[in-house]
C-alpha cells in the first residue's frame, strides 16, 4: 500500500475548499485517510468521487446521524473531533448533509469564537514567563534566542490563520445580510499566506524535535530542563481547566489579562522562593549596604538551580548558578556561580560572602580569589598575584580589580573537573555604576 | 434565547415539527417531508439532526423510543404551541396580502 503525507494547510472554514480538494486528489488517485496535523492519502486506482465536510456539528447522536447520512447516499470516510468527511460515488449531484445556510451560520459562529483561545492562552503563557525569565537573567538571552524565533513564527502562524477567519466571518456575515447565503470560500491569496505560516510551525516542530534528539549530547540537564518547563504545563493545565469551567470561550480579552496575571503571579512566586535574605539574623543582611545574595546556611546551593534576583530592583546582586563549557581543550563541564553585588561593600563583607558560599559544599577544595589569593573555609590566604596575560595562559578568568569591587571565585572539585566562578558580569556592573 | 431563535419558523423548522405529529425516526422524517412536499423541500441529514439536537433542547420534541443507535421523536406541547404561533403568523400575512389585493 501506498500513503502519500500532505501538509494540512486547512483550516475549518475551509470546508468547502477541502471538499474540491478531496476529489480532486480522488481523480489522481489518492484518497482521504486521515485529516488530522496532517492529511493522509491512499493510493487507489482514480475515481470521481464527491466529498462533504463537516467541520461545525454536534457530536450529539453521532451513531445515529451516521447511518441516517449512509442511507442519503453520504458513506462516512473519516471521523474525528474536528472534522467529518463524508464520500459519494453517484454520478448526479448529492443533496449537501447540511441544507440551510442561515443555521450553518449560527454553528460556524457557535464554533469559531473562542475556538483558538486555548492555543493563545498557552502561547501566552510560555511567551510571558520567558520574558519575565528573561527579564530576570538577561545574561543568558543568547539561549533563549531560538526559543523567541519559535514563539514569534508561532504568533505569526496564529495571527495569519485568525485573519484569514476573521476576514471569512465578516465576509459570511455581509452574504448573509445581502443574499441570505453563506460565502463561498476558495482557495485565495490568504491561504497562501496561511501555508508560509504552516511551514513555519512545522519548521518549529522539526527544531524542537532535534533539540530534545540532541539533548543527550548537549550540556543542557534534562532535570533542569524539566523544572524549567514544568511550571509552564502546570500553569497551562490549569488555565485550560480554568476556561473550560467558567467557559470563558467568548471573553478574550478576560482571558489575555487573567494570562497576564497568572504569569505575574508565577513570576512573583518564583522570585519570593528566591529571596534568601529574608531570614532574619543573616550578618550580612544587617549590614549595610546590603549583599543580595543566597546565604547557604538557610538555602544550600543546589546543582542545576537558577538562583535569580533578589526583590531589591534595580539589581543590586544576583546569583547564578549554571553550567558553562569547559575551558578549551578539556572535555569536562564546569559549573559557574556568578555574584554581582554592590560596588560599595567592602573586602570584608565579600570575602565573607564568599566563605559563606564555599563553607558547605563539600567538593570544595580551595578557591582563588581574583587578586590571586586563596579562599579556605578557615580564612583567606596570600597567593600569586596574576596579570591578565597570566591568568589567560592558566585557563583562569580573572578580572583585576580596580575602583569597582570585582571578584572570581574558582572551587576546584576532586571528584570532577568542575569549576565555580564568583565574578562581576561587566555590562550590569556598568549600569550599576551610572 | 428559544423565543428569539424560534420567533418565526424556516420551511425545514416547520415541516420537521409537522411531521412529528406522529413519532418518527430521522430518515423516515426526511423521507415524509419529501413525500408531503412532493420533492420542493429537501433537508439534508445534517439540518435535520442539527434542528433535531436543538428542538430537544429547547423541548418542542420529546423522545418516544431510544435504542441506542436509532431514536424516535415526537412533538411535544411546546412544539405545538410554536407550532400553532408559526400558522397564526402566515395566516396573518395571507390575510394582510388579501386584504391589501382585494382578492
Amino acid at each position: 500500500m501506498i500513503y502519500k503525507v500532505k501538509l494540512q494547510t486547512f483550516q475549518n472554514i475551509d470546508y468547502e475548499s477541502m471538499q474540491q480538494y478531496f476529489a480532486v486528489m480522488a481523480e489522481k488517485g489518492w484518497m482521504i485517510q486521515y485529516a488530522g496535523a496532517f492529511l493522509l492519502f491512499k493510493k487507489q486506482a482514480p475515481i470521481h468521487l464527491q466529498f462533504y465536510v463537516e467541520t461545525f456539528f454536534d457530536r450529539r447522536n453521532e451513531l445515529e446521524y451516521f447511518d441516517v447520512c449512509a442511507k442519503s447516499g453520504w458513506n462516512l470516510q473519516y471521523n474525528n473531533k474536528k472534522i467529518r468527511i463524508f464520500v459519494s460515488d453517484a454520478r448526479d449531484e448529492m443533496l449537501p448533509l447540511q441544507t440551510d445556510d442561515e443555521l450553518l451560520w449560527d454553528q460556524i459562529q457557535r464554533h469559531v469564537i473562542g475556538q483558538n483561545n486555548v492555543y493563545v492562552f498557552i502561547l501566552a503563557m510560555i511567551t510571558f514567563y520567558i520574558i519575565f525569565y528573561w527579564s530576570q537573567v538577561p545574561w543568558i538571552y543568547s539561549a533563549f534566542l531560538p526559543l523567541f524565533f519559535f514563539i514569534g513564527s508561532t504568533w505569526v502562524w496564529y495571527i495569519l490563520r485568525l485573519l484569514r477567519k476573521r476576514r471569512y466571518l465578516h465576509h459570511c456575515r455581509t452574504h448573509m445580510k445581502e443574499y441570505g447565503q453563506l460565502y463561498s470560500s476558495s482557495y485565495n491569496a490568504w491561504r497562501h499566506l496561511q501555508k508560509i505560516g504552516n511551514i513555519l510551525l512545522y519548521l518549529n516542530i522539526t527544531y524542537i524535535v532535534f533539540i530534545l534528539l540532541a539533548l543527550p549530547y548537549l550540556s543542557i540537564s534534562l532535570t533542569s530542563l524539566f523544572y524549567t518547563l514544568l511550571p509552564i504545563v502546570i500553569l497551562g493545565l490549569i488555565g485550560i481547566g480554568l476556561i473550560r469551567f467558567f467557559k470563558l470561550y467568548k471573553k478574550t480579552v478576560l482571558l489575555y489579562l487573567f494570562c497576564l496575571c497568572i504569569s505575574l503571579l508565577a513570576y512573583l512566586l518564583t522570585a519570593s522562593s528566591l529571596m534568601p535574605l529574608s531570614y532574619p539574623d543573616t550578618p550580612i543582611y544587617v549590614k549595610e549596604p546590603l549583599l543580595q545574595a543566597i546565604d547557604t546556611r538557610y538555602q544550600p546551593l543546589t546543582k542545576d538551580v537558577m538562583y535569580t534576583s533578589s526583590y531589591h530592583t534595580p539589581i543590586h546582586a544576583n546569583l547564578i548558578y549554571y553550567d558553562v563549557l569547559a575551558p578549551y581543550g578539556t572535555s569536562q563541564t564546569a559549573s559557574t556561580i556568578e555574584i554581582i553585588y554592590d560596588q560599595k561593600v567592602n573586602d570584608e563583607e565579600a570575602i565573607k560572602l564568599i566563605l559563606q558560599l564555599t563553607k558547605n559544599r563539600n567538593d570544595v577544595t580551595h578557591a582563588y580569589a581574583a587578586d590571586g589569593s586563596f579562599i579556605f573555609s578557615t580564612g583567606q590566604e596570600e597567593g600569586k598575584k596574576w596579570n591578565m596575560d597570566e591568568a589567560f595562559l592558566q585557563d583562569h578568568y580573572v578580572i583585576l580589580r580596580k575602583e569597582n569591587r570585582v571578584y572570581q571565585i574558582k572551587i576546584d572539585s576532586d571528584e570532577k573537573d568542575a569549576a565555580y566562578y564568583i565574578s562581576q558580569l561587566q555590562i550590569l556592573f556598568k549600569e550599576n555604576v551610572a | 434565547m428559544a423565543r428569539k431563535e424560534f420567533s418565526t419558523l424556516t420551511e425545514q423548522m416547520f415541516y420537521i415539527l409537522l411531521v412529528l405529529q406522529k413519532p418518527h425516526h430521522g430518515y423516515e422524517i426526511m423521507q415524509q417531508i419529501d413525500r408531503m412536499t412532493l420533492g420542493r423541500i429537501k433537508i439534508g441529514a445534517g439540518t435535520l439532526y442539527t434542528l433535531l439536537a436543538r428542538f430537544e433542547d429547547e423541548n418542542f420534541i420529546t423522545r418516544v423510543e431510544d435504542d441506542g443507535r436509532k431514536k424516535i421523536y415526537q412533538i411535544s406541547q411546546e412544539g405545538q404551541r410554536i407550532l400553532q404561533l408559526e400558522i397564526q403568523r402566515l395566516q396573518a400575512m395571507i390575510h394582510d396580502y388579501q386584504k391589501e389585493m382585494d382578492v
